[in-house]
This record gives structure tokens, C-alpha cells and sequence, in this order.
């Protein structure tokens, strides 16, 4: 924590060093984030850098009693992302496994599977799973309440793996 | 409760999180949901080997080269290890307590982390040991403790990644090296190395730099990029999916009757092509439990999955539970010694504890020795 505050308070300072660690410590990560919860790996690099680039450019919101860095940068990508889909006119639920361009190698029954799921879904998912927030950091990155992450949680589980099973009885009857 | 009423708990139990007794006792006794606890901590593990993959697409060129390399590994028998980074796999399983319900798992850090695998060559003979640990400027898992216990004397190392500079990593190593203390046993804490000054190193990876300790020589200090933390952390060439002929045990937990009698913490140990390859886990006050690859006298049955063995002995229930596949074999076989004490067999003093679980995978005729050599 105290090395969170540290890094953006230097940023507030406009040290560019203290940027090029944020931006190679997170980016990658916020990245692969951002190509789950968009579908798409140029829209997941755009808004990427969008979001650095305005953390750049106006270093506020950042609080460390609420929240890691990490935490804070996973919701400012998460809302520049919902902007992203709003500026595309569609929800990115219902057309997400038609846009997701995962090359061949990286593809896999439970990536199809994730594709399948709501935005809010795929987030908390590969927030919660990959990215190891907790119950509370993920409150902050999505903004609904504790009780709600866990109950949502649940329910992108469910349906993760509701798919999962359809996808794997299929591919064994194949 | 039943299983519709609990399945949100399920979920957060999966996450680590507290949930209500009258949830436990029905999960902790429920099949169904115990099966559905597995398939979303799988699901998990799907997605951190995504996030790997997806990972690796990323990754810059010079990181990269460092990858895809083979099999220096040399692991040192003798070394102890203080794990301080998580096993990169999952699993494992619940277990209903009389208090409650409990989950062993070993989480992951973040898959997308970038991580630094450290080799150490180490006078006089050149050995070689190896420690994983984060290297993207994280505070958490960057950290890498070990006790080397020489022919001669005691080797104390730790070492930290510093906020790196560019494609280097900054590491601050603390060593000391105590002669004629090869035997001492050795509890770790922090504080042995408060008084031990802090050398700085600026690493390249591939580039070989070195440290000097006093007493005992010039130690080499090589750094790899991974992406990925390894299934195992200290044999980081290891797959998820052990080979034909490994039989594998990482953090070991027993359970009798749904209650825990032995949790033997980090560490591994594996065996890659004894026929007969044996766990041996020290449980005191229990004796040791022997687990084979191969039917033995006096033993029993027992069944494989995945993590997991499971066996009946002497009227009881058993499961052993470990943080990812331990062989491919569907059975072992599995003998209680309730005499056995570690300080009449173990040649090695730190192991030849009585007070202290311990476990070793190595052949079942080294282990039915009547000295047993780590």
C-alpha cells in the first residue's frame, strides 16, 4: 500500500519514470483484462492505452485507503471499456463470441465458454480468478456492494459452467 | 440447507471467503456440491492458463528468449526452502471440520504477473538452486528465502526484487554463511538476516552476475523471465500433468475422518523414474504413512484423482489432498508404520524431528531402509 502511494504520488509529481513503472508493472495485465471484458485485442490495446494515457494526464482518483492501484486501474479500464461498447451502439453481451478474435493457440473450451457470458460476468470472473481482487476490491472496480459481488460471482460461475459442460458433451459426441 | 440454498456459498467458499456453519455441514457432506466446488475451482485454473497464454502473446522479445529453456535443473537434496510464493495450480478440496468447513487451496497470485526464475550456483561444487518469485514490482511474492546446508556449514540466503529499472531487475540479496554448522537445525524468521548487510545487484536476463560471501566463495546469480508461475515453483520445467513415470507431492494435507492430522505447508517433492516410487509423510504422533506406486506388503489399496488419494485404513477414512495431480496412475498403495519415529531413521538432522510433519518422495526400498537419506 504504502508503495502504491508512493508510485502515484510521484505521478501526481509528473515523474514520467514513475508512469513508465506503472505503466510496465499494469498494462499487461489491464490489458488481458480489457481483451476478456471487450472481445476484441485492438479495442483491449486502445483502451488500454486510453486509460493510462488519461491517468497521465489527470492523476486523481486514486485513493489508497479504498483500494490497491491495481484495484483502481482495473476500474478505470472497466469504465473506459463500458464507454467503448456504448460509442459501438451494442451491448457486449450479445455479440461478444462473434467479435472475439483469440488466435489459435490461446483458444480454449473455457475462453469460448467465457465469451458467452455478459460483460459484467467476464469481468468478475477474470478479475476474481485471474487477477486475484478481493470481494471488497471488486465492490470498488464495479461499483455495486459486497453482498452483490458474491451473489453475482455465483452466477457467472454457474452459467461459466453451465457452458462448459454443453461445449464438452458436444465435443464428445463429435 | 439444501443444494440450491447453498450453491452462493459454494462460490465464495471457492473464493476463500467465510460462510455460514449450516452451509459447511451441507456442503461438507454433500457430494453434488462438493463436485460443483471442483469444477469452479477448475474453471479457475482454465482461466489462470488462459491468462498465461494470453500472457505470452504480449510479452516483449527479450523476455521471451528466456521462456522456452530446459532442463538445467539440479535440485539441491539437501536444501530447505521457505516457500513465499503460492503454488501456481489450485485445487483442492474441502474439508468438513467439526468447527466448520475449511478449503485447501493454493491460490495463484495474478497469472499476468511477470516472474523471475533465480539460479544460484554455489561454491564449492557449483550446485545449483533455484527460486521463483514476482518481478513486476510487486511487494507481494517477491521474496525468496533459503537455508542451504553444506558439507560444512550453513548457508543463509534471502533475497528481495526491488522496483525494477527498464528490462533489468534490481535484487537485494542478504547471505551469510556459518562454518561448521551444516547440521544445526535452523527455524527461520526474519530476523537472522537483520544484521547481515544487503548487496544490491542490477540483473540482465541470461547475464551472470555474482556475489561474494564471506567464508565461502563466490556464488553466481542468474535471471530468467517467466510468464507464468510454475505449476511447480521449484522445479519450474514441470508441467501441470505429471509424466508416466513422476509421482509427485506438493503441500500436503491429511485428513482422517474429516479431521486434519497432518499439513506439511510448502515445499515439494518429486520423483521422476523410480518404478516404486514412495511418499513417505511423517505425521507426529502418527508414525509415518508410506503411499506407493507399487503394491507392497502389508499395504492397502488406495484410489488416485488428480490431487487427491483417498484410502481406508485401520477402520478409518483417509484423504490425502495435494495442490495439483500427483501421478497418472488411478491407484496407490498405502501403509500406516505408527512406530516409525523420524530421529531413529532420518540421516539428516533437521528431519529427524519427532515434533515435526515431514514428507519425501523417493523410492520405497530407500524408504524401508533402516537409515533413510533425504
Amino acid at each position: 500500500m504504502t508503495d502504491d502511494r508512493e508510485l502515484w504520488d510521484r505521478l501526481c509529481r509528473r515523474d514520467a519514470t514513475a508512469f513508465e513503472e506503472l505503466y510496465r508493472t499494469y498494462s499487461g495485465g489491464l490489458q488481458v483484462f480489457l481483451r476478456r471484458a471487450l472481445g476484441s485485442h485492438q479495442a483491449a490495446e486502445d483502451v488500454t492505452q486510453e486509460t493510462f494515457a488519461s491517468i497521465w494526464r489527470h492523476p486523481n482518483g486514486f485513493d489508497p485507503a479504498r483500494g490497491t492501484l491495481p484495484s483502481y486501474l482495473f476500474g478505470a479500464g472497466r469504465k473506459r471499456a463500458a464507454e467503448w461498447w456504448r460509442q459501438q451502439e451494442r451491448p457486449g453481451e450479445a455479440n461478444a463470441e462473434k467479435t472475439v478474435d483469440c488466435k489459435a493457440e490461446t483458444r480454449s473450451l473455457v475462453g469460448d465458454a467465457l465469451a458467452r457470458l455478459t460483460a459484467e460476468q467476464r469481468s468478475l470472473l477474470w478479475l476474481r480468478e485471474v487477477e486475484g481482487q478481493t470481494y471488497t476490491e471488486l465492490a470498488a472496480i464495479m461499483e455495486i456492494p459486497v453482498g452483490t459481488v458474491r451473489s453475482r460471482l455465483f452466477a457467472a460461475r454457474e452459467a461459466l459452467r453451465t457452458i462448459w459442460h454443453g461445449e464438452r458433451n458436444t465435443e464428445g459426441e463429435e | 440447507m439444501n443444494c440450491k440454498q447453498v450453491g452462493e456459498y459454494i462460490s465464495a467458499l471457492c473464493d476463500g471467503e467465510r460462510i455460514p456453519r449450516d452451509a459447511a455441514e451441507h456442503i461438507g457432506g454433500c457430494k453434488t456440491c462438493r463436485k460443483q466446488l471442483n469444477e469452479y475451482a477448475a474453471i479457475g485454473s482454465e482461466l489462470r492458463r488462459l491468462a498465461s497464454l494470453e500472457t505470452e502473446t504480449r510479452m516483449h522479445v527479450d523476455w521471451m528468449q528466456s521462456v522456452n529453456k530446459v532442463g538445467w535443473w539440479q535440485k539441491g537434496l539437501t536444501t530447505m526452502r521457505i516457500p513465499k510464493l503460492a503454488f501456481g495450480v489450485m485445487l483442492i478440496a474441502i474439508i468438513a471440520l467439526s468447527s466448520g468447513l475449511v478449503i485447501v487451496r493454493a491460490r495463484a497470485g495474478a497469472a499476468t504477473g511477470r516472474f523471475l526464475e533465480l539460479k544460484y550456483k554455489l561454491p564449492p561444487t557449483g550446485q545449483e538452486d533455484v527460486c521463483v518469485m514476482r518481478a513486476d514490482g510487486s511487494q507481494k511474492d517477491n521474496l525468496c528465502n533459503f537455508v542451504h546446508h553444506g558439507r560444512d556449514g550453513l548457508l543463509l540466503m534471502n533475497t528481495r526484487v526491488t522496483p525494477n529499472s527498464g528490462n533489468r531487475t534490481q535484487l537485494g540479496i542478504r547471505a551469510k554463511y556459518i562454518p561448521g554448522a551444516g547440521e544445526v537445525e535452523v527455524h527461520y524468521n526474519d530476523s537472522l538476516f537483520k544484521d547481515i548487510p544487503e548487496t544490491l545487484l542490477s540483473l540482465k536476463p541470461g547475464e551472470k552476475q555474482e556475489i561474494q560471501v564471506a567464508g565461502l566463495g563466490t556464488i553466481g546469480v542468474e535471471g530468467e523471465y517467466l510468464d507464468h508461475i510454475p505449476p511447480l515453483v521449484y522445479h519450474p520445467q514441470q508441467t501441470l500433468d505429471p509424466n508416466p513415470k513422476e509421482f509427485r507431492i506438493a503441500a500436503p494435507v491429511l485428513v482422517r475422518d474429516n479431521e486434519v492430522i497432518a499439513n506439511a505447508g510448502g515445499g515439494s517433492s518429486i520423483d521422476t523414474g523410480s518404478p516404486d516410487a514412495t511418499l513417505m509423510l511423517y505425521v507426529p504422533s502418527e508414525g509415518r504413512y508410506l503411499l506407493s506406486a507399487v503394491p507392497f506388503e502389508g499395504s492397502v489399496q488406495g484410489n488416485v484423482h488428480l490431487g487427491q488419494i483417498a484410502f481406508s485404513l485401520e477402520g478409518h477414512d483417509y484423504l490425502l489432498l495435494t495442490s495439483m495431480p500427483i501421478t497418472v496412475s488411478e491407484h496407490v498403495w498405502v501403509k500406516h508404520e505408527p512406530d516409525f519415529k523420524a530421529s531413529e531413521h532420518m540421516v539428516r538432522q533437521s528431519e529427524a524431528r519427532d515434533d515435526q510433519p515431514m514428507f519425501l518422495v523417493r523410492s520405497l526400498r530407500k524408504l524401508q531402509q533402516e537409515r533413510i537419506e533425504h
